[in-house]
């Protein structure tokens, strides 16, 4: 009689299904498991590295377009920002809009203490209307500059008592956990079920980027797009990022949420999204979040090491302005509404039992995209950023794909690029301690690429991949090696932080093989 | 439904008679006095059955088919039989492809054959009413006649028309069974009334003569035996070439001119019309090459038709080597295709109006040109102005400024050997010279012997796409798709989308069998083949000279299930699908001491079920391997040797099927070693199919009860075998039995749909006729009323308090009615989440304890 979300997944060993005896004791494992999905499967359906202005001294505010669950599920917000010499608190307030149709305030505004010179990571929570389209960060300050590094948005642990909208049917022991009870094809199928239908309501952030200022006076973006950075009508490059897309097939479909503004003339297409070497999606910039669907052109598809590579671009008409604020890509899965069994007395198989468990495990467990995030990173105070990734369970090791910016000038000066870096939580900590155990990847050849330049640049921007191989989980130097993140039964949430990056996003090296969940 | 055995019991038997394909004759056993069904007019009294040996099927638990037994049967000479064996007297050939539902037959000549009757082609007899010199005219309901009707195209060397068979081979035979009663009166009204399709197959050989020289012999084989034929799936081409092309919208274009001399009078004014690609239909893939081409051609033909010659010269199309802007200010990009406007020589002109639309208006601005155009000093012979649009790729992206671009991948068009292939998968794979790519996308090109293959990704080389052309291309056809879908495509497939069935008969017909969905039990191997885990692995079959017991049995095989040929629901022999382990709760009937047919001789008889203990898989698509699982029993290898059993799995599906082939592994390597497969001919009446669970009780000393320690068995077992000989109705049923460890069945539950009464004291619940089966087994079971739980999956407070005892069941209105009886608890019905379940354990009847209860004793098999 009781509904219980378990913290950690139950890996059911191989031995267990040597022909097992009939009890409840398999099927309610399953059962678990797929109420701990409930609260585990928390993918960030936003994660956003803002671009704006460093140690802003105004109230500064962002637009993030976003898909929440069905469920009216409360998601976690978590917030880095970087305060000045005399910071005492940020205010936070947090507002959701359905097509346009008015601000409802979802949180705050609520002062958080903080301490001054810091980078603070500052948890609130809200509960997301299953309709709304975008969300609105407002920060304030107290006193002194203060820098607006990102917000992370994940479900929060929800533990509902009765089925939800998006056909999670909690498990309720009483049943099973009777004398002799009935081990009935529902049950078998109930925790694919559940599952599946966790994973077909919570998207995956797949791209970002968010500048501040929603409004049409354009006059906090720190970049607007004239005819002046490129002609008329013609296309100019925001930022070519990479999402590492685990097992994703190509031509896989993800939905592009743009929020665009113009200062006149025609705002039909004006934000163009596409991927390398695949079809693009164009969009309006009417100042709405629109939406449209991207056949993505999956790099290695069908392999844990599956990526997309996304082109952002905008374009203004002739003796116009184009703003940019806001896009956001994610992955909504469509699981199969298949159920485990259709007949009315299948045998009471092996298989059967084996399919239920391991289904759960498996698609419970399974990585989910991690976001490649598109920033401002070539200006004195933004050469650092930081943001939470959200990990999944069973992942033991990352690289980072990193769109290179630089404050060098590369075709004059003569001095080498700096260096990228990149720090996690679970290698040493954020910031890396010592820092020579910051993670750093060497700068690109003097003069042979060039980095995202929103006013014009000759050259391709280009992705620097961090260590791919390098497996040092003691370095006593900075080197370039792989990233060694929390592995666990259960989801983890890693600090990040990059050095002189315009765009990142983190790809998966290793991840344990379900075969072997039961080692973890 | 008709039962023909049960009958058998009070003296009754049975008239045979049996149906080619294509032959409008019901050859039976002796003449019934009864109608003959429609199809088959002629009742011809000539079928001799007593030369066949029992027929039926024994399922290969470890091919993962049946493997039937062959019917023998023979046709006495007579008038109606040797019009059939003799040699065509008319015969022609097809001259154009005659699809499934196609009206006239266009032959070389229809010269030798009647004025209206009937003709052959391939397994097909066609009636027609009229006839021309090269042509018949196919009567109303025509096609298809005593049979099925088929695709069929001039190209293949079996298009020959003829006024009698050509062969017999392949020819679908069904065998009726009619009841008849004991003074030898057949009943019903129509031969037909009362039969049931008792065996159904196909005609394996031509017919011989019989040595008694009294008529022939015909062998034919089960369905279940046509799995093993093998299909070929590859189809060879050259690469014609590699242009991209766009699907072709619309056709339509118009040039409007006016010209004016410099007093500002009109010379001359034409809007002329035209259609681009005349032949092509909307859809083909053409390329830019084709419509430019097409768009000159035909301009230059409407020129004469608008009597323009005079003063019009033709059009060009040309490519803008520099961005540019048109006359009336339009920007042409580098590379856009631009129309050119000639004129003949007109020293007068001084001024030009001109307006045009392109491939029917279909462009995203403004198609027509205004503003005037002024003209210095005329135009000499050929001179020309720009029509002030230009276009890209596509001609439907008439743009300012560019438009559409090309595709990103190449494309490839291929002519194929053997003519125009029918539709192709919209993805896979196509080795180029020796080059392997693969496709997403396929198009017809105006060419109708032609298909575009688009998005050509190179698989580990690096071969310039312009290297391809004129290059060998080998397409291997393949489908994808779960277990079920991918038999149930490859069963019914024929070569024309939809023709055998609207959902699976998709593939071309080199990978199919085109079997008519009337002989397939298409849902019943949904069910069984895409439950569990196989409704989530998705297979690739690509096959080459292999059948589909070849590239599905393995996997069947494992996973204990099997395609055979037994009887639906309404006692049909259909090709089904089939679980193949003991593991049963309910059951369709009892085979006691009773059933046994002890005269001459009882012939219960025992065979042991071979438990491997290594077990190999390997995942293979193609030639591509993609992994190898190995399952050992160490302890039974060291002391009993290696007891292998391999398969190949069509998949890349690695993440998934490597712990579910551990789960399958299990499954058998720790098996019962001491299950069995009994056989026993027991009366004909039992009412056992192929597939049942059936409750078995018997003494009979060849067997052993491991549950109990003693002779005999009495326990649940599923028939995995049953043959029948005709002549008498003894069947020998073959049923695989538990040993030391019991298995079962799970429980039902059923989604409540509906109920009268109220929600706290129904009458009747309605929930999905398919329970009804085993609702209506435990009735009868019980004697009594039986209860059942109620539950509200994912509401919360989900225990064993609340019930219904429920007094009888029926299906009506297409779902199964229960009555109830009283109420137990206080549950509340809903029809969005109550569900019906068997009871716990302590509250179950027998029949109902014998399903998966907590705590019982059987084990997960």
């Amino acid at each position: 009689m009781t509904i219980t979300y378990p913290s950690a997944y139950s890996i059911t060993p191989l031995g267990a299904l040597i022909s097992p005896e009939m009890d409840a004791a398999p099927v309610s494992t399953a059962m678990a498991n797929a109420n701990a999905a409930y609260q585990l499967h928390t993918p960030s359906i936003a994660t956003h590295v803002y671009t704006a202005d460093p140690d802003l001294t105004r109230q500064a505010r962002f637009r993030v377009p976003l898909k929440p669950s069905a469920d009216d599920l409360s998601y976690t917000f978590r917030h880095i920002v970087r305060t000045g010499t005399g910071t005492t608190s940020v205010t936070i307030t947090i507002e959701e809009q359905t097509s346009g149709g008015g601000w409802s305030t979802i949180y705050g505004p609520t002062a958080t203490a903080v301490s001054a010179s810091s980078v603070e990571d500052i948890t609130t929570t809200a509960t997301i209307d299953p309709l709304t389209d975008e969300v609105r960060i407002t920060y304030d300050r107290s006193t002194d500059p203060t820098t607006y590094d990102s917000v992370t948005i994940y479900p929060a642990a929800n533990s509902p008592s009765a089925r939800t909208s998006a056909g999670f049917w909690p498990y309720d022991d009483g049943l099973l956990t009777a004398t002799g009870a009935p081990v009935n094809t529902e049950l078998v199928n109930r925790p694919v079920r559940n599952v599946r239908a966790v994973l077909g309501d919570r998207a995956q952030c797949v791209l970002s980027f968010a500048q501040e200022d929603e409004s049409t006076s354009g006059a906090n973006v720190r970049w607007d797009l004239t005819d002046s950075s490129t002609p008329g009508g013609e296309w100019q490059t925001f930022g070519i990022v990479t999402a590492s897309t685990p097992f994703w097939p190509d031509g896989r479909e993800i939905t592009v949420a743009a929020l665009c503004s113009v200062d006149g003339g025609t705002t039909s297409e004006r934000v163009r999204v596409r991927t390398l070497g695949g079809g693009g999606v164009l969009l309006d910039g009417d100042g709405n979040v629109n939406r449209g669907t991207l056949v993505c052109k999956v790099n290695e598809p069908g392999t844990l090491a599956a990526s997309v590579t996304l082109i952002v671009e905008a374009r203004a008409a002739s003796a116009r302005k184009t703003w940019l604020h806001a896009v956001t890509g994610w992955y909504l899965p469509t699981p199969s509404s298949d159920l485990l069994l259709n007949t009315v007395a299948p045998p009471a198989s092996i298989e059967i039992l084996a399919a239920c468990l391991r289904t759960v495990e498996t698609e419970a467990m399974s990585p989910w995209a991690q976001p490649a995030l598109m920033y401002e990173g070539n200006t004195t105070g933004l050469t650092s950023r930081r943001w939470i990734a959200r990990v999944p369970p069973a992942c033991q090791r990352m690289r980072a794909a990193l769109a290179r910016a630089s404050q060098a000038d590369i075709f004059t000066g003569g001095t080498a690029q700096t260096d990228s870096t990149v720090e996690t939580t679970t290698t040493s900590g954020v910031p890396a301690s010592p820092a020579a155990k910051t993670v750093t990847v060497p700068s690109n050849t003097y003069g042979a690429e060039g980095y995202l330049n929103i006013d014009g640049s000759e050259l391709q921007a280009v992705t620097r991949w961090s260590s791919g191989s390098f497996d040092d989980t003691s370095p006593s130097a900075t080197v370039d090696r792989l990233l060694q993140v929390s592995e666990a039964l259960a989801p983890s949430a890693e600090v990040v932080q990059v050095g002189y990056t315009v765009g990142c996003g983190l790809h998966y090296v290793r991840v344990r093989p379900a075969a072997d969940y039961d080692d973890i | 439904m008709t039962d023909v055995w049960a009958p058998l019991r009070y003296g009754w038997g049975h008239l045979y008679w049996l149906t080619i394909e294509g032959v409008p004759v019901a050859f039976a056993q002796a003449a019934s006095g009864k109608t003959a069904p429609a199809d088959y007019p002629t009742e011809d009294p000539t079928l001799v059955l007593a030369d066949s040996a029992r027929v039926g099927a024994v399922v290969d638990r470890d091919r993962g088919v049946a493997a039937g037994f062959p019917l023998t049967f023979r046709l006495l000479d007579s008038p109606t039989v040797a019009g059939y064996m003799v040699r065509p007297s008319a015969s022609t050939y097809l001259t154009a492809s005659l699809s499934s539902s196609g009206g006239t037959v266009t032959v070389e000549s229809a010269a030798d054959f009647d004025a209206s009757g009937s003709i052959y082609i391939g397994k097909e007899r066609i009636a027609y009413s009229s006839k021309g010199a090269s042509s018949f005219t196919v009567a109303a309901s025509g096609r298809g006649k005593a049979g099925y009707p088929y695709p069929h195209s001039p190209d293949s060397a079996g298009a020959i028309v003829t006024d009698t068979p050509r062969y017999w081979s392949g020819r679908f035979v069904t065998l009726y069974a009619s009841p008849m009663d004991p003074t030898g009166y057949v009943t019903g009204a129509a031969l037909d009334d009362d039969a049931v399709a008792v065996w159904r197959g196909y005609i394996a050989a031509e017919p011989l003569r019989a040595p008694e020289g009294d008529g022939f012999v015909f062998e034919a084989l089960p369905l279940d035996r046509m799995l093993a034929r093998p299909l070929s799936g590859v189809l060879t081409g050259t690469v014609t070439d590699l242009e991209p092309r766009f699907p072709l919208a619309d056709r339509d274009c118009m040039i409007s001119v006016a010209a004016f001399n410099g007093s500002g009078a009109q010379l001359f004014k034409y809007a002329i019309k035209f259609e681009v690609l005349p032949s092509a239909t909307v859809g083909d893939l053409v390329s830019i090459s084709e419509w430019n081409a097409s768009a000159v051609a035909e301009f230059a033909t409407a020129i004469t038709t608008y009597s323009a010659g005079s003063h019009l010269a033709g059009l060009d199309i040309v490519q803008a080597v520099t961005s540019n802007n048109a006359v009336g200010g339009t920007k042409i990009n580098k590379g856009d295709w631009v129309p050119i406007l000639r004129f003949a020589a007109n020293s007068n002109i001084r001024q030009l109006k001109l307006a045009a639309s392109w491939g029917g208006n279909i462009a995203n601005g403004a198609n027509g040109l205004t503003g005037d155009v002024a003209v210095s000093h005329g135009f000499a012979a050929n001179e020309g102005v720009l029509l002030d649009f230009a276009y890209s790729w596509s001609p439907y992206q008439i743009t300012g400024n560019g438009g559409a671009s090309a595709p990103l991948l190449p494309q490839a068009t291929i002519r194929f050997d053997q003519g125009y292939p029918g539709a192709l998968p919209d993805s896979g794979a196509v080795t180029i010279g020796d080059a392997a790519w693969t496709y997403a996308g396929t198009g017809q090109t105006a060419d109708a012997g032609t298909v575009v293959f688009q998005n050509l990704a190179a698989q580990g080389h690096s071969t310039a796409p312009a290297e391809l052309i004129g290059a060998t291309a080998e397409v291997r056809l393949s489908t994808t798709g779960n277990l079920a879908d991918t038999v149930r495509r490859i069963l019914t497939s024929s070569g024309e989308s939809g023709l055998r069935d609207a959902t699976y008969d998709t593939l071309p017909g080199q990978i199919g069998y085109g079997l008519p969905s009337a002989l397939v039990d298409l849902d019943t191997i949904g069910d069984v083949l895409a439950e569990g885990w196989l409704s989530g692995i998705s297979l690739n079959v690509l096959p080459s000279d292999e059948s589909l017991a070849d590239i599905c049995g393995p996997l069947m095989a494992l996973s204990q299930r099997a395609l055979t040929v037994t009887d639906d629901a309404d006692g049909i022999a259909k090709l089904s699908a089939i679980h193949t382990s003991s593991a049963a709760g309910g059951y369709a009937a009892t085979v006691s001491n009773n059933s046994l047919i002890t005269q001459p001789q009882s012939s219960v008889e025992l065979e042991r079920v071979q438990a491997p203990n290594v077990i190999t898989v390997e995942l293979k698509v193609g030639e591509q391997e993609h992994g190898r699982v190995v399952q050992t029993d160490a302890g039974r290898v060291a002391w009993q040797g290696a007891q292998t059993f391999d398969a190949t799995i069509p998949s890349a599906d690695r993440e998934v099927l490597v712990p579910l082939v551990a789960a399958w592994g299990l499954s058998r390597i720790a098996g019962d070693q001491h299950a069995a497969m009994m056989s026993a001919d027991v009366v004909p009446w039992t009412g056992l199919r192929v597939g049942d669970a059936v409750d078995v009780s018997l003494t009979h000393p060849a067997l052993w009860d491991w549950s109990a320690g003693t002779a005999g068995y009495t326990g649940r077992g599923r028939v995995l075998g049953r043959e029948v000989t005709l002549s008498t109705g003894v069947t020998r049923l073959h049923i695989v039995i538990d040993g030391q460890s019991v298995s079962t069945a799970l429980c039902p539950a059923a989604p409540v749909s509906a109920f009268t009464g109220t929600a706290g004291a129904p009458t009747t619940i309605d929930i999905p006729a398919g329970f009804y089966t085993e609702i209506q087994r435990a009735l009868t079971a019980a004697g009594a009323d039986i209860r059942l739980l109620h539950y509200e999956p994912g509401e919360g407070a989900e225990g064993v308090s609340e019930a219904y005892t429920i007094s009888a069941a029926q299906v009506t209105a297409g779902v199964c009615r229960l009555t109830v009886a009283s109420v137990v608890g206080s549950p509340t019905l809903s029809t969005t989440t109550s569900y019906l379940t068997w009871p716990e354990t302590a509250s179950a009847s027998a029949y109902q304890q014998a399903f998966a209860h907590d705590g019982d004793g059987t084990r997960w098999a």
